[in-house]
Order: structure tokens, then C-alpha cells, then sequence
């Protein structure tokens, strides 16, 4: 089962992103914060992160860049989801090493998608 | 010539004769007369011998008389003639002797008298007078007497032959003057007769001839050329003849020539008097031209003199630039040339309504006269209107003016318009005191004057619309805001103000000191220099072309925008360049935070959204069961109030950009509520805070916009949750006292810099850090916040120590529970 981390200070948004994928097969972790988000990755090493990029404390382009100098974390797809709508904004993310970059508001399917797209076909099934 | 010979040896031959005779006679005459003077000389000297003798015997008595005085009376008395005698008598003798030396008879009886005188003194004389003086004897007196005796009988006998001798001699005397006399008369007659002959000779011989001659030469005189002399013998008269005949002859032939050049002079006389009518006519025509010449010398002088009028009134002209000045000049002479002694000149102010404005005036008070002057004014306007002069006479009572200090009567009235092209540009009005009109010299002396005054009173109008629009200018550059600057090849030309500071601002040093700056020099002032450096490559490429550039000055960050363009003439010739140079650092930081405001506001939109949109999108796909469809619905119901709300935030930051006011619904209300509810709203959207909230029991009544006060206490609570990254507790608190109710929210943040905190209440401002630890917010709240509590007359403010947190707070007038406000 891939892991799927989930960061953001919206409740509401955790529970989305949670809600959506729940008709796949993840273990699915969150953090409200930038700092639970390092931890809880470090820890469990997930296999895709959702990155909220408006947080306390860390921001999620911050804890982007902090997961990729960690060569543990090699393997690890960090899509940005965020609604920083700005193309500089995609530049830095992108810059940062995030993989992907969603805007909200975003349609589940959409997200969904990103999911396939990034870990594969099987990772929904 | 042998004639010569003839009459004059004849007249030297009886000259010669007569004079002969004449000498001779005069010759013996002399003769006679020398024998004469010698006959009474030799008188004379006889005479004078007997007076010399006579003298010594009367001294041979003194002697004898006064030696014997003595004797007798021993009177010394009788000396004195006695000595005199006896020192007087021996050259008395001797004398007498040197007379008669002559005559040797004579002389030797001197001789003896001398002898016996010397005898006498020594022998007789001087013995007797020693003798009576040594009282001795004295020789007897007869001797003396003998002896005195014999000496006068010597003297007798002498004088008795000297008479003789006198008396001969004297009558030889007579007889020589007799003959003397006589040889006189023979010579006088002898004289005349020769006289007599010599004239007689020559009457017949020389005067005959002559006579005839000038008969003759009488005849001639009187005309008459053919009288002629006979020519008789051969001496000088007939050649006298023979010449005067040939004169006669010579003359004779002269009057032939004479006559007939006289007849040719009678011709020439003709002809000369023609030439001389020719002259006079001649002369009368030069006359006519000389007078037609003194009339042209006069109008020149007159012109000249005009013309030296008009050159000095063109000098001063040229001299006085301005308006004022000009105006006095031109009055001067206008009234010079028109013989008047007061004016004004009113000249076209250049208004839409053609009034005239008085500029000038000659003797006059300028408050008494109209400042304005109306195209249809009295007689000064209609002369503008007509554009000829006007004149108008008075009698003396009927015009007074105020003039050299009293009043005077004004007899004459001229109003020149100065005419310009087809313009009156001004009018001169101008009062004459003396009666009667102007000559028409004067006249027209006046009229060219105008005419110059015109040209010049629209050069000085020209020029006053020239410098007004100049100084609009320059005003105008002065007063914009932007930097305005003229260069071309000589450098700058022209900088306003700004320009100067600007250049101070963006290069650090001064106009002066940048212009001889090359573009590299000042490169490095910029933020970037490449920037900077292809802007002026291309500048330099393409004079012609405008161009915009933005200029970032590295060292203070401000910014600056450029605009370069060229500059034409009227002509289309270039003149240079000008450069507006606007500083644009509020722009440009405006327009990042509107950019990052759109950004912001975007971001808070899309916050919301994305629940909403997330959650009706899964309610859509999965139809989920009633308890989860509620709670979505509960979540997307809560999003889009919070969505709403941001909405009316912008809104009404909106609303007060334009209307400056919140519209308020004002009504009596307790805070304390209003702040429990906002503290449990907050308190449940963040685990890591707390919030305590310490209210008074009493009520905090205001009058106020519930749902407004509810706004500020919503912000104050949220910016105090988002500035405490950390979490801790949120004091919040409120009071009455003094007239107002109170509330405050107190975090333990990052706290505010205190060179940031001037600007916490401004739009749009965000606390610095906020955007890169991912605080959320639009930066309206405070801005916001502020108006509305100012809406209701009362104030916010804050405290707040970087790293320590910020206290909040807000005080509303309050209004007495159960009262009236």
C-alpha cells in the first residue's frame, strides 16, 4: 500500500484530500503544520506528499526543499497543492523539487488523476 | 649831327662872354673893397692905440697922485690906486708897445715912456711911499713933478703922431669905400646891358620856332593831322620840325588805323552786346535756379531735421525695452511734434474684447484717468475704431485738466491712433493749451512718429505677451513634479527644480557636476548598468526616437522612470532633447503590493473555494450517506460564509475608496457579547491557542453597528492567532471608564519593529515576515478595522516589542446603561 501524506492548516482541506482517496488502497497520514509534515515523512517516508505551501511555521515550499536533501527521500513524489495560483509560484515549487503542482480549488477527479499519473495505474486500484 | 653845333655852341659862346664880364667887373669890385676894409682896420688900430695910450698915463697920475696922497696925509687910503697902477703900468706898457711894433717911430717913443716910467717907480715913487711909511724924509715933490711932467709930455707927443697917423688912415678909408662905390654901379650896368643883349638873342633865335612848333602841335590837338612846320636851317629846332612833321605823319597814319579799327571795334561792340543779352538771360535763369535751390536747402534742412527727430526718438525707442518705458518716450515726442503739453497713451492689452489699457502719461495724474479704454470710449476710442486722428478744439473754459500741479485749460484735443499693419494698437491722446489747430506739417510730422511709435508700442506688447508666455512657462516647468530637462550639443540647456533634485537623487551629484559624465561613469548607479548602458547606445542610435526607461538606483532602491524624446522647432530643425525624469518608487511599490494583493486575495478566495468546490464535487460523485452528506454541507456552508465575508471585506475597503464613509446601522449594544462569541468562533479554529477572556460584570454600552463591531473583533482575534505562529494564550479583556467602553486583544507574537508600526493601519500593508512564514490575510483587516471604529467616533491602537507580542485594543464613546447616548 503506498503511503500518502497529507499537509495543511485547513482541516477542511485534510479531510478532503482524505475523502478522495479513500476509494483507493493508501495509508494516508496528516500534518496541520510544516514542521509535523517534515517529521511524519522522515518517519514514515511516504510515497507521495500533498503540500500545502501556506502554513505555520515551515511553509510547504520549505518543507519541499528540506525533503529533497534528505537522500532517503529519493524515491518520494511531492506534489504542491496550493492556492497560490501565481506561474512564479510553480516555478519556485517546481524549483524546490516538488514534482507537481494542483491549485485549488480543485475537483477530486482532478486529483485523483494526479494521484494515477504520478504513482501509477495500480496505485488506485 | 651837325646841326647840334649850331644854337647850343652859340648859347655856351654868350654864356661864356657874359660870365667873363661879369667876373671881371666883380673882381675889381672886390679889389676895391679889400683896400677899403684894410683903410679902416688900420683906423681902427689907431684908435685903439690912443685909447691904450690914454690908459698908462692915467695910471702914471694915479701913481704920482696917490704916492703924494700919501705923503701928505699918511691915509693909507691912497695906496690902493697907487699899488694898482704900479703892479697895472708895465704891461700896460708893454701892451702898448706890442701895438705900435709895427711902426718903428712909435715904438721906440714907447720905449722911452716905459724907461722912464720904470725910472720913476723905482727912483721917485716907491722911495717917497717907504719913506712916508718909515716916517723918514721925503724926497723933495718937484723932482716927482719934473719927472711926471716929462713922461706926459712923451705921452703927448705920442698921442699927437698916433692922431695923425689915425686921420690919414681914415681918409684913405673913405676914398677906398668911394671906389669902391664906384666900381660897384659900373659892374650892375655893365651886367644888365649883357643881360638885355643875351635875351634879345634868344627871343629872335630859339622862342620864333618854338612858337611855331607849338602852333602846330596846337592844330594837331585840336584834330587837326595835317598841320606841318617849315624846316629852317639845320640846328635843333628844325629837327624839332622835321620831327614834329613826322609825328604828324605818324599820327596821321594811327588815326587811319584807329578809324578803321574802330569800325571793327564798332562790330565787336555789336557782338558783345548780344552775348551780354545771352548773359542776362542766362543769369536769370540761374537766378531761378538758385532761388528753386534755396527752397530745396531749406526742406532739406527741414527733413534733416525731422529725420534727427525721428533717429532720436528710434534711439530712445531702441533704448527702452519695456511697455512703460516706450509708452513715456513715445508720449514725449508725439507730444513734442504736436506741441502738447499734457497726454496719455492707452495701448491694447491683447484681451478678446479689444480694450485698450492706459500705459502711459505726460503731465498727468494716471488716477485720474480711465485705467480701461472701450473700443467705442469718447474720442480716443473712435480714433481707434477709425484708425485716423481725431481732433476736437474747446473753448478755454470748457476742458480743465489737473496738470503741472494746477489746473489748466486744454484748447485742443488730438487722439492719434497708432496703427500697426491693420491694427491700432494704442491711441495717444493729446492736450494742447495753446488755441488752434495743428499745422499741417506738424500734421504729418506727427502721423510718421505714430507710425514709428506703433511699430514699437507692438514690439513691446509683443514682447510683454513673449515674456508672460515665458514666464508661463517657466512657472509651469517650476511647478510640475517631474524632472524636466533640455539638452542638445552645448549640454543642458534648461532644468526645472525637480530636474536638480532628481539629478541629485539618481546620481549623487549636481547637473554641473554630471554633465561632463560618460554614460559609464554613472552606469554603476544603477541596479542595472547593462540596462542603463543600451539604453543610451540606443538613444545615441536613434536620436529621433522617443523612449521610456526605468531606472532602479542600486544604492537607495528608488526608481525612476525616464522619458526621452527630441525636440523640434518650428521648422522641424532639432533642437535637442528633453528628458522627463519621474520618480515611480511609490508607483512600483504600489503596484508589487497590489500585485501581491491580487495574489493574496486570490489565494484567501481560493482557500474557501477549494472546499466548496471539493466537497459538493464529492457529495456529486458519491451520493454519500445522510450523516456525511450534512457534514459536508455543514463545511461548504461554513466556507462560503467565510468566502462572503472575504468578499464584503474587499467591498467595503472598496466602498470607503470611493465614498470615504462606512454606511453604519447604529444601535444600543452590550460588547461583552459580541466579544464571547467572536473568542469561541477563534478559539475553535486553532488547538494551539488558548483564549482568556476577562470581562467587567457591568455592561460595556455603546451605540454602534453590531454586525461592524463584530468585524473588528473578528480581526483582532485573527491577526493575534496568525502573528503567534507558536500558539500560547490570547488575553482579552475589556473595560468602562471615563466615557468609554473598552476592549483589547493581547497575543505573545512575533510583535511589530518599531520603524514598521507607523504603517500597521495602512492598506494593504502585511507585517513584515508574514509573507514568507505563509501568514495568510489580505492586509485590509487593520485598514479596515480603523475605519469603522472611527466611523463611530472613537479610536484603535496598539503596543507592541518586536518578539514579544502586540496588544490591540479599540474604545468606543459609551453610553449609560438604560440612558440616552
Amino acid at each position: 500500500m503506498a503511503k500518502v501524506l497529507i499537509a495543511d492548516d485547513q482541516a477542511n482541506m485534510r479531510k478532503l484530500v482524505r475523502l478522495t482517496l479513500e476509494s483507493g488502497r493508501f495509508d494516508i497520514f496528516e500534518a496541520p503544520d510544516g514542521e509535523t509534515a517534515l517529521e511524519v515523512a522522515t518517519r514514515e517516508r511516504p510515497d507521495l506528499v500533498f503540500l500545502d505551501w501556506t502554513m505555520p511555521g515551515r511553509s510547504g515550499v520549505e518543507v519541499c526543499r528540506a525533503l529533497r536533501e534528505d537522500h532517503g527521500n529519493d524515491g518520494m513524489r511531492i506534489v504542491m497543492l496550493t492556492a497560490r495560483s501565481q506561474p512564479e509560484d510553480r516555478e519556485t515549487a517546481h524549483e524546490m523539487g516538488a514534482d507537481d503542482y494542483i491549485t485549488k480549488p480543485f475537483s477530486p477527479i482532478q486529483l485523483l488523476e494526479k494521484v494515477r499519473d504520478v504513482l501509477g495505474p495500480e496505485a488506485l486500484l | 649831327m651837325s646841326g647840334r653845333g649850331g644854337l647850343t655852341a652859340r648859347m655856351v659862346l654868350l654864356g661864356a662872354a657874359l660870365a667873363v664880364v661879369v667876373g671881371l667887373a666883380i673882381g675889381a669890385m672886390l679889389l676895391t673893397i679889400g683896400a677899403m676894409r684894410h683903410a679902416a682896420r688900420m683906423a681902427r688900430h689907431s684908435e685903439q692905440v690912443l685909447a691904450s695910450a690914454n690908459r698908462a698915463e692915467k695910471q702914471l697920475l694915479d701913481l704920482e697922485t696917490g704916492a703924494r696922497g700919501y705923503a701928505l696925509t699918511r691915509d693909507a687910503r691912497f695906496l690902493a690906486p697907487w699899488r694898482t697902477a704900479r703892479s697895472t703900468l708895465p704891461r700896460q706898457t708893454e701892451g702898448l708897445a706890442a701895438l705900435v711894433a709895427d711902426n718903428p717911430a712909435q715904438a721906440a717913443l714907447v720905449q722911452q715912456i716905459a724907461a722912464g716910467t720904470g725910472a720913476y717907480l723905482d727912483d721917485y715913487s716907491t722911495p717917497l711911499v717907504d719913506a712916508v711909511r718909515e716916517r723918514r724924509a721925503l724926497p723933495s715933490p718937484t723932482v716927482g713933478k719934473r719927472r711926471i711932467d716929462a713922461l706926459r709930455a712923451q705921452f703927448a707927443r705920442f698921442d699927437a703922431t698916433e692922431q695923425r697917423l689915425a686921420d690919414r688912415r681914415r681918409t684913405a678909408s673913405d676914398h677906398a669905400a668911394a671906389r669902391a662905390i664906384a666900381v660897384g654901379v659900373v659892374v650892375l650896368v655893365a651886367g644888365v646891358a649883357l643881360l638885355l643883349a643875351f635875351a634879345a638873342y634868344l627871343g629872335r633865335s630859339v622862342a620864333a620856332p618854338v612858337r611855331r612848333v607849338a602852333a602846330a602841335a596846337d592844330r594837331l590837338a585840336a584834330g587837326d593831322l595835317s598841320a606841318r612846320v617849315d624846316v629852317r636851317g639845320r640846328d635843333e629846332l628844325a629837327r624839332l620840325a622835321r620831327s614834329f612833321n613826322a609825328m604828324a605823319d605818324a599820327l596821321q597814319q594811327g588815326r587811319d588805323e584807329l578809324d578803321s579799327q574802330h569800325h571793327e571795334l564798332e562790330i565787336q561792340t555789336a557782338e558783345l552786346e548780344d552775348q551780354q543779352q545771352q548773359l542776362a538771360d542766362a543769369n536769370d535763369e540761374l537766378r531761378a535756379q538758385r532761388d528753386e535751390l534755396e527752397h530745396i536747402t531749406a526742406s532739406l534742412a527741414d527733413e534733416t531735421e525731422r529725420q534727427r527727430l525721428f533717429a532720436g526718438f528710434a534711439d530712445a525707442l531702441a533704448i527702452d525695452a519695456a511697455l512703460p518705458d516706450r509708452a513715456a518716450t513715445t508720449l514725449r515726442a508725439l507730444a513734442r511734434a504736436a506741441g502738447a503739453q499734457v497726454g496719455a497713451l492707452y495701448a491694447a492689452g491683447g484681451r478678446a474684447d479689444g480694450r485698450h489699457d492706459l500705459v502711459g502719461t505726460l503731465g498727468l495724474d494716471p488716477a485720474s484717468l480711465p485705467p480701461r479704454l472701450g473700443r467705442d470710449d469718447g474720442l480716443p476710442g473712435r480714433a481707434i475704431a477709425e484708425r485716423e486722428t481725431v481732433a476736437a478744439a474747446h473753448d478755454e473754459t470748457t476742458l480743465r485738466v489737473a496738470a503741472f500741479g494746477r489746473e489748466t485749460a486744454v484748447r485742443q484735443e488730438l487722439h492719434v491712433p497708432l496703427v500697426y499693419g491693420e491694427r491700432a494698437v494704442g491711441v495717444a491722446s493729446l492736450g494742447r493749451t495753446a488755441p488752434g489747430a495743428l499745422d499741417p506739417r506738424s500734421r504729418e510730422l506727427l502721423g510718421h512718429l505714430a507710425e514709428m511709435a506703433a511699430i514699437s508700442i507692438s514690439n513691446a506688447l509683443a514682447t510683454t505677451r513673449a515674456q508672460r508666455l515665458g514666464d508661463i512657462n517657466r512657472a509651469v516647468l517650476d511647478s510640475v513634479r517631474d524632472g524636466i530637462l533640455m539638452t542638445n550639443e552645448d549640454g543642458v540647456v534648461l532644468a526645472n527644480p525637480p530636474a536638480h533634485r532628481l539629478t541629485k537623487a539618481i546620481l549623487g551629484v549636481t547637473i554641473d557636476e554630471a554633465e561632463p559624465l560618460e554614460p559609464t561613469d554613472v552606469a554603476a548607479r544603477f541596479a542595472d548598468a547593462e540596462a542603463f548602458l543600451s539604453a543610451a547606445d540606443a538613444m545615441a542610435a536613434n536620436p529621433d526616437e522617443p523612449r521610456f526607461d526605468e531606472l532602479e538606483v542600486a544604492e537607495s532602491g528608488r526608481v525612476f522612470e525616464r522619458y526621452s524624446a527630441p525636440v523640434r522647432g518650428a521648422g522641424g530643425e532639432r533642437l535637442g532633447r528633453t528628458t522627463v525624469i519621474r520618480e515611480i518608487t511609490a508607483e512600483r511599490e504600489a503596484e508589487r503590493l497590489k500585485n501581491e494583493l491580487m495574489a493574496t486575495v486570490s489565494h484567501e478566495l481560493r482557500t474557501p473555494l477549494a472546499s466548496i468546490v471539493g466537497f459538493t464535487e464529492l457529495l456529486l460523485l458519491r451520493d454519500p450517506e445522510r450523516e456525511v452528506r450534512r457534514s459536508h454541507l455543514e463545511t461548504v456552508h461554513a466556507e462560503a460564509r467565510r468566502l462572503a465575508e472575504l468578499i464584503d471585506d474587499f467591498l467595503d475597503l472598496q466602498r470607503l475608496a470611493e465614498r470615504g464613509r462606512l454606511p453604519l446601522e447604529r444601535r444600543r449594544l452590550d460588547l461583552r457579547p459580541l466579544v464571547s462569541d467572536q473568542a469561541r468562533v477563534f478559539a475553535a479554529q486553532s488547538g494551539a491557542h488558548t483564549l482568556a477572556v476577562r470581562m467587567p460584570a457591568e455592561a460595556l454600552v455603546t451605540e454602534g453597528d453590531p454586525s461592524r463591531i463584530r468585524q473588528v473583533l473578528a480581526n483582532l482575534l485573527s491577526n493575534a492567532i496568525k502573528y503567534s505562529p507558536d500558539g500560547g494564550e490570547i488575553g482579552v479583556e475589556g473595560w468602562a471608564r471615563n466615557g468609554v467602553v473598552g476592549v483589547a486583544v493581547k497575543d505573545p507574537g512575533l510583535g511589530i519593529p518599531t520603524a514598521q508600526q507607523p504603517r500597521v493601519f495602512e492598506r494593504f500593508y502585511r507585517a513584515p515576515g508574514a509573507k514568507e512564514r505563509a501568514i495568510g490575510g489580505t492586509g485590509l483587516g487593520l485598514a479596515l478595522s480603523r475605519e469603522i471604529v472611527e466611523a463611530h467616533d472613537g479610536r484603535i491602537g496598539f503596543e507592541s516589542v518586536e518578539g514579544q507580542g502586540s496588544r490591540f485594543w479599540f474604545e468606543l464613546p459609551s453610553t449609560a446603561p438604560g440612558g440616552q447616548p
